[in-house]
Order: C-alpha cells, then structure tokens, then sequence
C-alpha cells in the first residue's frame, strides 16, 4: 500500500527531530512540526523561502550539508550547525542531510533532518549526573538504580533507612537524599548514635533542662527541636540503646517528645534518615532493635552494595581520588599502571570505598617521580592479597590440604594440643580429627 | 548536480563558484532562462563583462520582462547589494565601458532607466557596437510599452 502525501507529512510531523525539504533553488518546500518547535518558525512562513533566510546562519554561506553532499556524494550525519531561530538566539543543531533525485538521477532538493544540541547537552548531562550524582560516583547499575530512586523520593517525606557496610558511603547517599528533598532548605543535622552514652544521646536528640543532669548547667535544644521542618539524618542507629529506640519511635509516629528533665511535650516535624552499617535481621533476632522501630524507619530501604560487589565502580572511583588528591597535594598525579588497576580491581575492598579513596591516598603520597601510580607503590596488603589469590587459584590439591594441615596445627596450637576442643572449635568428631592428624603426620 | 550546486554558490554569493557550475548546466540545458539569468550576475561580477552582456542579449531578445520583471525578494536577486557596494567603491574606472555595461545589465534588474543610461553612457564610449545598440533599442521600447500603459 502506497502512503498519501497527507499521511506522509503526518508521519514526518510525529517524529521530534526538525525535518525540511529544499527544492533545487534551496527554497523551503516541507518544514514539519518539530522544525516549528526548534526553529520558532511557523510551517507557513516559512514554505516557498531561501532556507537562508530561515536559519540565518554564517554557514549557509561557507558550509551549506546540501552543498557538501551534492560535492561529496556522501550523505551527512551528525554535523554540527548553528542557526538563528525566530527570537534571534543562536542554537546549536546536529543534522542530517541527503540531496533528493528526480527519476533521471538529477538533484532536485535537498532533506536535513535536525535535533536542538541543547537537548543532546541537557541529555549528556542528565547521564553524567546519573553517573555522578550529588558527589556520589556510581557506573554500576547498583548506584544508578539508588540515584535513581533517590530522585524518585525527592517528593516523600517518608523516613529512608540506608543499610550498606561500613565505607559503602551511607552518609553521602543521606546528603543526596536531604539536598534532592523538599526539605532542602532547612536545617539538616547529623548525628552518630554509636558515638554518645545512653544518657547524653537522649539529651543530644531531644534537649534537657537545667539541673536535669550533673552537666546539665542550662536549658539546651536537642537535635529533633532545632531541626523541625528539616531533616535528621541517624548514623549508626542500631547501635542505639533500646530505651532511646522509644522515644525515636514515638517522635517518628507523633512527632512529639520531651527534653531530658522537663514533662512539657514538644512537637518537631522532622524527616528522618537513619544508616546502619550492621546486619540488621541479625540485630532484630538478637533483640538488640526493636522490630517496631525498624518497620517505622524502613519505609524506604536503600541497600548500598559493597564495592567487591559492584566493580565497574572502581576504576571511576579511583579517578576521582587522583583528580581529588591532585589538588590536595599539588602533584599531577593522573594515571595508574595497568598492573596497579589488576591489583585494585581483584582486591576485595572490605573497607568499601573509604578503603579504596586511602589506598590511593596512600600510593599517591609515595609515587614522587612519576606521574603515574606503580603497582609496586600499592601498600602491602593489596600487593599480597593478589599473591595470595593468584597462588590459591593455582593451587594444586597438595596446597589445599597443606592449608587444611596449617588450620588444624593453628587450632591445635590454640587448644594447646586439646584434641577434643580442637575437634569441638573444628565441628568435626574426635575420630575424624584423629584420622587427619594421622594423615598429616601430626601424630605418630 | 551542477545547477542546484550553482544555485547554493549563487544564493551564498560565491559569483565565482556558482560561475563554474551554472556554465556547466547551461550547457547540459540551453534554453533554461533561470540559469542564464545567474550567469549574466556571475559574469558580470567576475568581470567577464563581454559573456554577461551576451547571454543578457539573448535573454532580453526573447523576453525583457524576465529580467526587468523579477521579484528581487523573492527571487533572491543579489543585484540591489551590488549596486550598493559598487556606490561605496570608488576606485573603480568608471570610465571604462565595462564598467558602463556592467552598471547596465545590473541596473535592469532594478531599474530600467537607470539601466538605459549607463547603456548610453557606454554607447558614448563605444559608437559602433550593434550588440550594445540593439540592446539600448530594445530597453527603449520595454520602456515605451511601460510609458504607453501609463499614458493610456
């Protein structure tokens, strides 16, 4: 089925890129809806004019794309050309342009096809700051999936509870969340519950008054009061004692709370941003955190991966530190050796990125001459931890049981030769730990 | 190809690159009246004074009114720029009848009788030149017609 004139510009009309056609004297014979919106021309201003006269730009003069593909026989792409548009601005457009042919093989006109450059910055922008986003460096589909849902919070007032090791970077995923808020624009205050005594944290949270305590020499705010309208962010809450873990539940169902000392009930409307760094169903089993608190902090759970988890992470991160360390050291310290990125790339990082940013903090410091970091500046446990991995995945099985000889002598050592804890602390019978200290020779 | 590359040069006023490919699509087609309408510019500013005045000829020949008639917005006519820029350059000869043949065909896009005067400033110059005095005989004539309807 052949397509009418009609549908044809209707197809071309529901398309977001500008299209227009030229005859062969380079006058506007199609302008579709898109090329209205870019350009600030109406369809009908425009028909049966110089295309000159519609884009103004100074390479229509010297760098007409038709001209160029009339000369070259190539068709164009993504060339970049700037026109002015009906108010008068300078827009920057990438196009397309192909010459049309009569049936004879002659050119006829001429087809661009054109997209505003601004929307393709906007765009690249939009995919750098998904990559680094408020500070926070994250190629891995991991960290975007948390930008992402951190953007999709920005509305919510809803308490968000960060669980991630220690050194994944819980507090800067608080900071985005605060600054993506609409809270944003008033007081935001950390505080690490793991840091105060049962006493001073209530007093730090919620205030006290004069004489309420030997310290307690005037009236004080507590945290909760000076943040109303604004956001709290709880480092380190499951640390927090189970009394305090009350009255951040009734501040978080009521909003209301007392100073230390005082009976008047206070009321504070605060967002609550709480971390862990610590297996929280381990410290719900143990009863060590109230199930009720972690239901009402939970509402939004952001799970930060560990960096061994997301390793495509590391080498951006590490280019970040480099950059940052350039500056803080004034030293232009800008690559690393391909064996240096083997290393950090196989490393297990159990202390996450806080690990990562001293480890080239560390080497960064040590490489003087050069402007690049060694493998060999890396510190010891790196360079060791590679060894160690490489000469297990070597290993033959004669390695593996000279490992499995050195836990039992280690255990035995422990146990002082007591063959029975040794056998208890190993989880295997007495017969069978008899068996392998015959096989090792351990006995005679 | 070459007329739709000549009319990219004419329309970016590159007379000299235009020149190239309107002469190769004058020849492929003839009798195609938009392009020897481009070359007589294109010569006339690229001082082939004498191919300009020629292909003029045969232009006003057949049919003045293309010339004398043509919508200079519409078509895009560079005449009016260069006669504006021919004012403000005075070094020029203009005393040469080049320059008065130039000034002639040039005018006639914009203005029959100014047209006509540098065309009898030129036949001052040059008495014995038919082309030249067939030319002058012709514009006389488009003018008498225009004069005629007025006076009607």
């Amino acid at each position: 089925m052949l397509l009418s004139d009609k549908l044809k510009d209707n197809i071309l009309d529901s398309i977001g890129e500008g299209v227009f056609t030229v005859d062969k004297n380079f006058k506007v014979n199609f302008f579709n809806k898109a090329a209205e919106k870019i350009t600030g021309h109406l369809k009908e201003e425009v028909l049966g004019k110089f295309c000159k006269h519609i884009f103004r730009s100074e390479q229509c003069f010297s760098d007409c794309p038709i001209a160029t593909v009339l000369k070259t026989k190539q068709n164009i792409f993504d060339y970049t050309y700037s026109i002015t548009t009906n108010k008068g601005n300078k827009l920057p457009i990438k196009i397309n342009a192909a010459v049309l042919y009569d049936d004879n093989n002659d050119p006829i006109g001429g087809v661009v096809s054109f997209r505003d450059l601004c929307e393709f910055e906007l765009l690249g922008k939009n995919l750098m700051t998904k990559k680094i986003f408020q500070g926070m460096i994250g190629y891995s589909k991991q960290m975007q999936e948390i930008f992402e849902l951190i953007d999709e919070i920005s509305e919510s007032n809803a308490p968000v509870f960060i669980h991630g090791e220690s050194g994944t970077g819980k507090e800067l995923v608080a900071n985005a969340i605060q600054k993506t808020s609409s809270r944003n624009e008033f007081p935001y205050l950390k505080i690490n519950c793991s840091v105060f005594p049962s006493h001073l944290l209530a007093s730090e949270l919620f205030g006290h008054v004069k004489g309420a305590f030997t310290d307690a020499i005037k009236d004080r705010q507590g945290r909760f009061e000076i943040v109303n309208n604004g956001t709290i962010f709880l480092d380190e809450v499951a640390e927090m004692p189970l009394q305090m873990q009350i009255q951040l539940l009734r501040v978080l169902q009521e909003g209301t709370f007392e100073r230390v000392g005082e009976s008047i009930t206070r009321y504070s409307d605060v967002r609550v941003i709480a971390a862990t760094n610590q297996n929280i169903q381990d410290a719900l089993r143990r009863g060590t955190f109230r199930d009720d608190l972690f239901y009402r902090l939970n509402v939004i759970p952001i799970y930060i991966p560990p960096l061994r988890e997301r390793k495509e992470d590391i080498i951006p991160l590490v280019k970040h530190f480099l950059n940052k360390f350039s500056i803080y050291y004034k030293k232009e310290i800008f690559e690393i050796e391909e064996a240096a990125i083997d290393v950090i790339s196989d490393y297990s990082w159990p202390g996450n990125i806080r690990e990562l940013e001293n480890v080239i903090e560390y080497a960064f410091v040590r490489t003087t001459k050069k402007d690049t970091i060694e493998k060999i500046k890396l510190p010891n446990t790196l360079l060791e931890y590679k060894t160690t991995t490489q000469f297990t995945k070597n290993i033959t099985p004669v390695s593996i049981t000279n490992s499995e000889k050195s836990e039992l002598l280690a255990i035995l050592e422990k146990n002082r030769w007591n063959k029975a804890l040794a056998a208890k602390e190993l989880g295997i019978g007495r017969t069978t730990l008899w068996r392998k200290l015959k096989k090792y020779s351990l006995i005679t | 190809m070459n007329e739709m590359l000549g009319n990219q040069y004419f329309i970016a006023r590159n007379f000299l690159a235009a020149q190239h490919y309107l002469e190769e699509a004058l020849i492929k087609d003839p009798n195609n009246k938009f392009i020897s309408r481009k070359l007589i510019i294109c010569h006339a500013q690229t001082g082939r004074i004498s191919e300009s005045f020629k292909l003029f000829k045969n232009i006003i020949e057949t049919d003045i009114e293309f010339i004398v008639n043509i919508d200079l917005l519409d078509e895009d006519c560079p005449c009016p720029e260069i006669l504006k820029l021919i004012e403000s350059q005075k070094e020029l000869n203009e005393s040469s009848v080049d320059y008065k043949l130039m000034l002639g065909i040039i005018w006639l896009f914009c203005d029959i009788n100014n047209s006509k005067k540098y065309f009898d400033e030129a036949k001052k110059i040059v008495p014995n030149y038919p082309d030249l005095e067939r030319v002058i005989f012709l514009i006389d004539k488009h003018i008498q017609s225009i004069n005629s309807v007025f006076s009607d």
